[in-house]
């Protein structure tokens, strides 16, 4: 692969994770790129075919919801690796601890004493009437003042090479179990590279979301009872909550095997009867998780819940109402939060972010529309983006129309020329543009996982990664 | 264990012993079919009759030839009877359960299902039928081997026991009634080739050598049917598997009502005697068997899977 390693491309304005402008490769990632342009072309064609083939029988697989006849799909995944120094990876997750500290400081302050709102920092009428508010959580102490337990933080690079927040992801964030199979997938089918790094291990993820749970169970039991609350094989993630489930020793639950009795209490239906219930780590939207209190149609959910939460009898993770902070608008505040709470400068920075709510910033918006990208403030998944420099003026119109209709419902950020990495397409390496989401816990104490999920845009030039939207994955290394 | 899951658990059991189950019956009948001069041979229909698939067979093909009979036993994933289907069901119950079960045993699993779906409609042709049974067979096997290894000796082991073990003694009797079905339909013939057709029985539940050890080299209808119904040693026979389902009962604190059932089963069996009864009767009583094997079935999900507890 020697002549394509010469020959890959790379612009000014563009940051590559493993090249830099010069050519040349990146401090960690020397030794990597050695290794890969002594193979020759049947070499990493074979690598690659050993990759696809222990994907398809370690039967990972990724649902997508419109693929209702198909509901396996082979995950793509890029066999190499992204790599980051230890050194800059120790100051991002620093930055990553305190920006979860502080999002769960303004979650349980705007369901109690509201300060934040008080002082005018956030708009009070912002927080309490975007979709995420929940009246029902007004009023909770969890254990810790913590509401969002695990947290899926979507980084981005830009050209100048430091790390930018795109999204706090504190709903049900998923892709973890990706990030540790994909390791178990370059030691396959890369053993020889692993002789020459230190790389830090990444499989014990579950063990911390264990102890994580653990910490916030009510009463004093040495060993509580954790379950994964799924919505069922048909979600895209029963992969991932088979495997956390599994790596937990816990039970995998849907919501017919458990029922709340008459005293608030949580059992699950086992064979021996009825069994009490500590914990529930919930992969279900809140909106479904109870039926006498939100949807009432849902039947993914547990009826009396939120009444035994309330009740102190279980922790639910992420609790309830989490969500609040989950939102495009009130990201734009996370940085006046760290200020406000934790009297710190924030260590990683947001992307600047125009609120279509603020009359000056909408006209900035409607005005730049073909250099913005444009998001709803309550969808996730990358639904319902417009990236302004890839799409016509007919879209451009059609999106402007939507912001002065529904001005709140819109934020607006400059388009970033995210980082590239050398990816394999059809056997020949090019760049491809990538983000990272380090996955973030909080219990008793706070955790970052080493690395963390890197998705990549596997179209030519795309700067959506979303597995949802035909993304694939990397394995990411934090070598010593 | 979540009543959901352990009745997963029981399925992918039965799933997976109905496969391989299929796959020797195929494979027997195969071989007994060969072995026996045109003409004289019974027809590929006794199989579907077997399997109690006649209005199921007739709803999706018009003749009863050998490529329509293999091909819905094997690869017509939409008949429920066939290997491509089991696995399939097998691979659903244990994608929905892998969190229990090793994580090795989902790939194994899955590479069944690949293997089951890529070779299964080539191997409806003669030429390549039983290598591809042999493979399904030794994969199954491994599962089996795996499971039987590595997992906790508690609830989750013991429903895919019980599923197991029920599954085979329903696979039993069934081939037991071929059996009489064909003696009662020739008996008006000369039947010259009885030894092959119990040899190959036999051999469709691997019970040839054990037979031979136990009740002599000499092959005859009624040491046959004491053999495959009431030996307590060969792990295929009717008192074997569910004289084992006691024992799982009693661990698994099943109900005394489902003890009973279990219990009165066994008697059955014990008191059981070819010599003492005529072919007729003989049939009258596989087929009542057989009804007793699914209300085994029934007295197991009311005991501990239909979700009443509260």
């Amino acid at each position: 692969m020697k002549e394509q390693w010469e020959d890959y491309p790379v612009s000014p304005g563009i940051f590559d994770e493993l090249v830099t402008l010069k050519g040349r490769p990146r401090a960690s990632a020397r030794k990597l790129i050695a290794r890969l342009r002594k193979f020759s072309q049947e070499e990493i064609n074979a690598r690659v075919a050993a990759a696809d083939l222990s994907i398809r029988e370690m039967g990972i697989s990724f649902t997508v919801y419109s693929q209702a006849g198909n509901i396996d799909r082979a995950w793509p995944f890029d066999i190499i690796p992204r790599v980051i120094g230890a050194q800059e990876w120790e100051r991002v997750s620093d930055g990553l601890n305190q920006r979860m500290r502080a999002l769960n400081m303004f979650i349980h302050d705007v369901y109690n004493k509201q300060d934040i709102l008080d002082a005018g920092i956030v708009p009070r009428k912002l927080v309490l009437t975007s979709a995420g508010f929940k009246e029902q959580c007004v009023g909770m102490k969890p254990p810790f003042s913590t509401w969002a337990h695990v947290c899926g933080t979507d980084l981005v690079r830009d050209q100048d090479g430091s790390f930018y927040v795109l999204e706090d992801n504190l709903r049900i964030p998923s892709g973890v179990s990706y990030m540790v199979e994909n390791r178990q997938i370059t030691k396959r089918v890369l053993p020889e590279i692993f002789r020459d790094y230190s790389i830090l291990p990444v499989d014990d993820y579950p063990s911390m979301l264990y102890r994580t749970l653990a910490s916030i169970a009510p009463g004093r039991s040495r060993r509580p009872c954790v379950v994964v609350l799924t919505p069922g094989i048909y979600n895209s993630a029963y992969f991932e909550h088979a495997f956390l489930a599994q790596g937990m020793g816990a039970e995998l639950v849907e919501g017919i095997d458990l029922f709340v009795s008459d005293d608030d209490e949580v059992f699950m239906r086992t064979v021996d009867g009825p069994r009490k219930v500590d914990v529930i780590y919930r992969r279900v939207d809140e909106d479904f998780i109870d039926p006498e209190v939100f949807r009432k149609d849902s039947v993914l959910g547990v009826p009396g819940l939120m009444r035994a939460w309330r009740a102190g009898n279980v922790a639910i993770a992420n609790a309830p109402g989490s969500g609040v902070a989950d939102n495009k608008a009130i990201y734009a505040y996370v940085p006046d939060m760290i200020r406000f709470y934790l009297n710190e400068e924030p260590q990683i920075n947001n992307v600047t972010t125009y609120l279509c709510s603020d009359p000056e910033q909408r006209d900035y918006v409607l005005n730049h529309l073909p250099d913005l990208v444009v998001k709803p403030t309550d969808e996730s998944g990358g639904y319902g983006i417009m990236v302004g420099p890839q799409v016509s003026s007919t879209k451009h119109r059609e999106y402007a129309r939507l912001i002065r209709k529904r001005p709140e419902k819109y934020i607006a950020q400059p388009t970033l020329s995210l980082s590239t990495a050398p990816t394999l397409c059809e056997g020949q390496l090019a760049p491809r543009h990538l983000d990272l989401r380090p996955f973030l816990l909080q219990g008793k104490d706070n955790w970052v996982t080493p690395g963390g999920l890197t998705r990549v845009a596997l179209k030519e030039g795309s700067l959506v990664v979303n597995s949802s939207q035909g993304g694939g994955s990397k394995d990411t290394w934090i070598v010593e | 264990m979540l009543s959901r899951v352990a009745e997963r658990l029981y399925w992918t059991a039965r799933y997976l012993e109905r496969a391989e189950d299929t796959a020797r019956l195929v494979s027997a009948y195969s071989h007994l079919i060969f072995d026996i001069p045109i003409g004289v041979a019974p027809e590929w229909e006794v199989l579907i009759e077997i399997i109690d698939a006649e209005p199921a067979f007739a709803q999706r093909y018009k003749n009863r030839t050998e490529r329509n009979v293999v091909k819905f036993l094997i690869a017509d994933g939409n008949s429920p009877n066939s290997i491509t289907h089991a696995v399939r069901c097998v691979r659903e119950n244990v994608r929905t359960t892998r969190d229990t079960l090793p994580g090795k045993t989902w790939e194994l699993v899955n590479e069944l299902h690949l293997m089951v779906e890529a070779e299964a409609q080539s191997a409806v042709a003669r030429q390549r039928r039983f290598e591809f049974l042999e493979d399904v067979i030794a994969r199954i096997q491994q599962i089996s081997g795996l499971i039987e290894s590595t997992v906790l000796r508690d609830q989750g082991l013991w429903f895919m026991q019980l599923g197991q073990l029920i599954e085979r003694a329903d696979m039993t009797s069934r081939v037991l009634d071929v059996g009489d079905a064909i003696i009662i339909e020739r008996k008006s013939h000369e039947l010259t080739q009885v030894p092959t057709l119990w040899a190959n029985l036999l051999y469709s539940l691997s019970a040839t050598s054990a037979y031979r050890r136990k009740m002599g080299p000499e092959l005859e209808a009624n040491s046959v049917f004491n053999f495959l119904l009431g030996d307590h040693q060969f792990p295929r026979s009717l008192l074997f598997c569910i004289n084992q389902g006691v024992g799982l009962i009693s661990l698994l604190g099943g109900s005394p009502a489902t003890m009973r059932q279990f219990r009165s089963v066994v008697r059955k069996l014990r008191n059981f005697h070819a010599e003492e009864i005529n072919l007729s009767e003989l049939h009258q009583l596989i087929d009542s068997l057989q009804k007793d094997i699914a209300s085994l079935d029934r007295a197991v999900y009311n005991n501990w899977f239909a979700l009443t507890l509260k």
